[in-house]
């Protein structure tokens, strides 16, 4: 990298391909304490691998939405392009990234009073970009915005965009629910109170997860049903 | 690949590198850190690991200590990977449980005024490879045998090329052409630019030079029918006539040229430049007349038209040849009839070089007229006076010329059968149907699918200088598997686990390499280990997270997370 200098401010985990890096691995480096992750790779159209790079962009590009949701600033983490014979871009990129960060302050994973909520949220939107319902959505971003179906029909980039954060906003709720009934058997009330949500979009998402033979009842008490994982 | 349970006897070694990182990392200090990290039981500061006594005192710990997995903090993998490797195998140690940090390139050499923060930045790169490395598993080169013999796919001046050029290095060579004759484009042509050579001698010098050839089995009147496999197994069908021919090719070439562009002869509606195959021709056409001496004399006014149904907005691209080509056949014109009127009517003149540039002022010299006209005002024929009208850019003024003849240069346009042959290769077409490399400027005669490799016109409209070049760089990347009789990979693949695989198909389709696959029997995802390339395209969006790469696992990255950002 032609000895240029920068602060030692920085972690390298380095990965063959842009395309290694799964949304969670850059969730488990914010929940760890990261107070920046920044994926840098080939420029678009030069991927080594084709087209690493382009779905390493939709994942951070996905994480940037998940961390909109838990009021954490999404500009903490960002995808860059570089090719690897410009030395001094990388260092422009990494220097900018670096002072971008200070600016934001550390991480609110890192600030005592918020810091298990916060770990615990980001640990609610690992079980959502684990989960088959974000993952196939992603995965299937080309099909849909650019190659088209058998019929050619595509849906545009922002049509695209609404879907995700509708499945974002609803996966959110569902993995928020299961992570606090596996905690311990919560009543429909008990859960809209923790999570802050009204108890009918609860009851809502109850029911699906109880179809899908995620959660069930525990046991009722009194007339009030709780919630247990099963 | 079952996950061992063993516990870990790792081996650190941190290289000074001279002063590279000694200078400004305190490495001693590194080295007694790595001595309490998890799993360490041997830690060693070297002055050049990479150096004979370096690796020899690697080899010499591994075998002391029984050391199970090695880690060594130095420099880029890119230098010194394989000679750790080796070494580590050297003592008995599968090359895969090796680490590799970087406390060079990412830290000494970078944070030279910051030994204190340098030092705990590589403290922490190694402790974060330290985790990694206890979670490596073993691997082994993955390794496929070649079949020993190649395909030609066209017959043209590219497929004469390159399938001669295989046969001299002794390697066996099919070549498929569907017409009866060998040569292509070129039989339709006269004579060629720029060294006035009979296009007929030409073709007959190189095809004989391939019939010569013992390993050559040339097939004409021959068609693919059927193509399945991967590089150094391809199994492909040939018909010739009514029989079906099955063979085993190890590299294929993609030399199935290019067609030349006529327009619809349609009376209904205005065609192209009011085309009509008779006063108002194509180029290709015009080649044909020219063999004829008496028919070329007798043409007293002539006027050739550039760029007519190229570089407009439904086919944008320069087609490279047809400028050379109208300049050629216009010095050929006027040889013969020193008193034809000949005029070539352009938009750009494409005539790079030392030796199309001179051509260009030698046929200004002979007296052909070249008038520059605009995309927007294209020149106007009226087919019943005989006559060009056209808008001349530099005067500025519309002139209006007889004809016997006008001739329009069209561009070359893909094969219309590409759109077969791309899915029948599963290798991708452009939107003009010309077919796409891997890479324009580093990879220009391959294809992202290992094993298959392309030149000529099928890539890009060329001139014969360029197909022959192509051709024989096509030949050579061909030939390399070929002659070393096996291609062996790193183990750096996919892996399926079957008991979470859904079946969804979201791993083929978004696989760039097609190296990953809905097995049609077990309907589960199957990897084809040779030709995943490990970019973890398919791990990363399997939606049941059933997919890893080995050597770069889920769990690997997730203990090098953890060690970076651990309290102590």
């Amino acid at each position: 990298m032609s000895r240029f200098q920068y602060p030692p401010n920085t972690r390298t985990i380095r990965v063959l391909c842009t395309g290694q890096v799964d949304a969670t691995y850059i969730l488990k480096a914010l929940r760890n304490g990261a107070d920046g992750v920044i994926v840098i790779g080939c420029r678009l159209g030069e991927c080594h691998y084709i087209d690493g790079n382009l779905h390493a962009r939709w994942k951070v590009d996905l994480v940037r939405r998940m961390l909109k949701r838990i009021d954490i600033s999404p500009e903490r983490t960002e995808i860059k392009y570089v090719s690897s014979a410009e030395g001094n871009k990388y260092l422009e990129v990494v220097n900018k990234f670096i002072s971008k960060i200070k600016s934001l302050g550390p991480s609110p994973v890192n600030t005592k009073e918020d810091a298990e909520r916060l770990k615990k949220m980001i640990g609610i939107l690992t079980a959502a970009a684990s989960d088959y319902r974000i993952r196939s959505i992603i995965a299937k971003k080309q099909k849909l915005t650019e190659i088209g179906n058998v019929y050619n029909e595509k849906i545009s980039k922002e049509e695209f965009d609404r879907f995700i954060d509708e499945a974002l906003y609803e996966e959110f709720i569902r993995q928020t629910i299961v992570t606090y009934v596996k905690e311990k058997p919560l009543s429909c009330q008990e859960i809209a109170e923790k999570a802050k949500l009204s108890s009918s979009l609860v009851l809502y998402h109850i029911t699906y997860l109880r179809k899908q033979n995620i959660i069930d009842v525990d046991r009722i008490e009194g007339i009030v049903p709780l919630y247990k994982v099963l | 690949m079952p996950e061992e349970k063993h516990v870990s006897r790792i081996g650190v070694f941190i290289c000074s590198c001279g002063t590279n990182i000694a200078g400004f990392v305190d490495v001693v200090s590194v080295t007694e850190y790595a001595k309490g990290l998890p799993g360490v039981v041997f830690a060693q500061n070297n002055l050049y690991s990479c150096s004979e006594s370096g690796t020899q005192s690697i080899k010499d710990a591994i075998k002391e200590y029984n050391l199970n997995r090695v880690v060594v903090a130095s420099c880029t993998p890119r230098t010194h990977e394989p000679t750790f490797r080796a070494a580590c195998e050297e003592a008995g140690l599968n090359p895969f449980l090796f680490e590799f940090v970087n406390i060079r390139e990412h830290c000494s050499w970078v944070h030279m005024h910051e030994k204190d923060r340098a030092t705990e930045k590589s403290k922490e790169l190694v402790r974060m490879g330290v985790a990694r490395a206890s979670l490596l598993e073993p691997g082994e080169m993955i390794e496929v045998e070649v079949a020993r013999s190649a395909l030609v796919i066209g017959g043209g001046i590219s497929g004469i090329t390159a399938a001669t050029a295989l046969a001299e290095m002794g390697i066996n060579v099919v070549l498929v052409e569907k017409e009866k004759e060998l040569g292509g484009l070129i039989r339709a042509l006269f004579k060629l630019y720029p060294v006035d050579e009979l296009a007929s001698e030409f073709l007959k010098k190189n095809i004989n030079k391939l019939r010569k050839q013992k390993n050559a089995d040339i097939l004409t009147s021959s068609e693919i029918v059927k193509i399945k496999g991967y590089i150094g197994n391809y199994s492909v069908s040939v018909k010739s006539g009514n029989k079906v021919k099955e063979y085993e090719f190890g590299t294929i070439i993609l030399a199935t040229g290019a067609a030349s562009y006529e327009p619809e002869k349609t009376t209904s509606k205005k065609t192209l430049f009011n085309y009509d195959g008779r006063n108002v021709i194509t180029q290709l056409q015009l080649e044909k007349k020219l063999s004829h001496s008496s028919e070329v004399s007798a043409i007293k006014s002539i006027v050739m038209i550039q760029c007519v149904g190229s570089r407009v907005p439904e086919r944008i691209y320069c087609s490279k040849i047809c400028c050379m080509t109208a300049i050629k056949n216009a010095q050929i014109i006027k040889e013969k009839n020193n008193d034809a009127r000949v005029t070539i009517l352009y938009r750009d003149l494409q005539t790079y070089g030392v030796e199309y540039e001179n051509e260009l002022r030698k046929a200004k010299q002979a007296g052909i007229r070249f008038i520059r006209y605009a995309r927007d005002k294209p020149p106007v024929i009226d087919t019943k006076k005989k006559t060009v009208k056209v808008y001349h850019e530099l005067l500025g003024i519309e002139i209006e010329q007889t004809y016997d003849f006008v001739v329009l240069s069209t561009p070359l346009v893909s094969q219309p059968d590409s759109l077969k042959l791309s899915q029948a290769l599963k290798v991708p077409i452009d939107e003009h149907g010309f077919f796409l490399e891997a890479h324009v400027k580093l990879r220009p005669l391959e294809f992202a699918t290992d094993g298959i490799y392309v030149c000529g016109c099928a890539h890009w409209p060329a001139d014969i200088t360029e197909s022959i070049s192509q051709s024989l760089g096509a030949a050579s990347k061909a030939a390399i598997p070929l002659i070393c009789g096996k291609v062996s990979v790193e183990p750096v693949v996919s892996h399926v686990d079957e008991t979470k695989c859904s079946g969804c198909g979201i791993c083929e389709e978004n696989c760039p390499f097609g190296a990953i696959k809905k097995d049609s029997e077990t309907k589960k995802a199957k990897v084809t280990e040779v030709i995943c390339k490990g970019c973890g395209i398919c791990a990363t969006n399997c939606p049941e997270e059933a997919i890893t790469i080995q050597h770069y696992k889920g769990n690997q990255f997730a203990a090098q997370i953890e060690a970076a950002f651990k309290e102590e």
